[in-house]
């Protein structure tokens, strides 16, 4: 993986820490999107954490050199350290059911050399809808089209599959 | 005055300035393979015809959506995810 990129080798490394500690978490928002097909742009990886105050997430963290940084006025919870900076942490996810549920829907994307767990489109979507920013609205049109795309992209697939 | 001498001469000039107008722009020129257009067509119509199936199952998709999804699909999920991350990144630093 080119250095220089936004999700580079220090980043994975960071991703690769949080998976090798057990750590429980999905990529959710439109950088789920984006791993699953979306004509989309991002400015950040919004990670959903099941357990914030676990502390094996502070060991995971620790380990590459990052930490976590707890809200602070009109700060957010975030990331901070190497390998960090195009991490966001979603502390509230509109719309969706409880981690453990979205867990068990939750689809495995290969991203470089890590599988990581990744907030279903539908699921993106319904979310999106819930929000009901206005940034979130016009993406909408484009998830849509996006979910019919692979939508019918795997009923061709299950075609082909069948004899 | 030499006559022959005072046209000759000018005629030299250019004859030597585009001689090495010519090896400067030999030097420069790289060779590249042909483009391989016919594979590029017949990549468009795979993709034309991968949008029109999936535009029969689906009339409400945007085709331009559907097109850009069925490109991205064919690069790996980091190189999709990397080419969000620039493009997003490049819009909010014009924003600012």
């Amino acid at each position: 993986v080119a250095e220089g990129l936004p999700l580079s080798e220090s980043e994975l490394r960071l991703l690769e820490s949080l998976l090798r500690h057990k750590i429980r978490f999905m990529v959710v928002g439109l950088s789920a999107a984006a791993l699953q097909g979306a004509p989309v742009v991002t400015e950040d990886i919004d990670l959903w954490f099941d357990n914030l105050s676990d502390p094996k997430l502070m060991q995971a963290l620790l380990k590459v050199g990052a930490a976590y940084i707890p809200p602070f006025g009109y700060n957010p919870p975030m990331l901070g350290g190497p390998g960090s900076e195009p991490f966001g942490i979603a502390i509230r996810m509109n719309g969706l059911d409880a981690f453990a549920v979205e867990w068990k829907r939750a689809v495995d994307v290969k991203v470089g050399r890590l599988w990581l767990k990744v907030l279903p489109l539908e699921r993106v979507l319904a979310s999106k809808r819930a929000a009901n920013r206005p940034k979130d609205l016009r993406v909408i049109p484009v998830l849509q089209s996006t979910l019919r795309t692979l939508q019918a992209k795997s009923k061709r697939r299950s075609k082909k599959a069948k004899p | 005055l030499d006559v022959a001498k005072a046209t000759a001469a000018p005629f030299r000039l250019n004859e030597t300035c585009s001689t090495a107008f010519r090896i400067w722009l030999n030097f420069f020129s790289v060779k590249r393979p042909a483009f391989p257009s016919a594979s590029a067509v017949r990549w468009g119509k795979k993709l034309a015809a991968e949008v029109a199936v999936v535009m029969a199952r689906y009339p409400d998709a945007d085709p331009d959506d559907v097109r850009l999804t069925l490109i991205a699909l064919q690069s790996p999920p980091l190189v999709r995810l990397n080419r969000s991350l620039r493009r997003g990144r490049g819009f909010a630093a014009f924003r600012k």
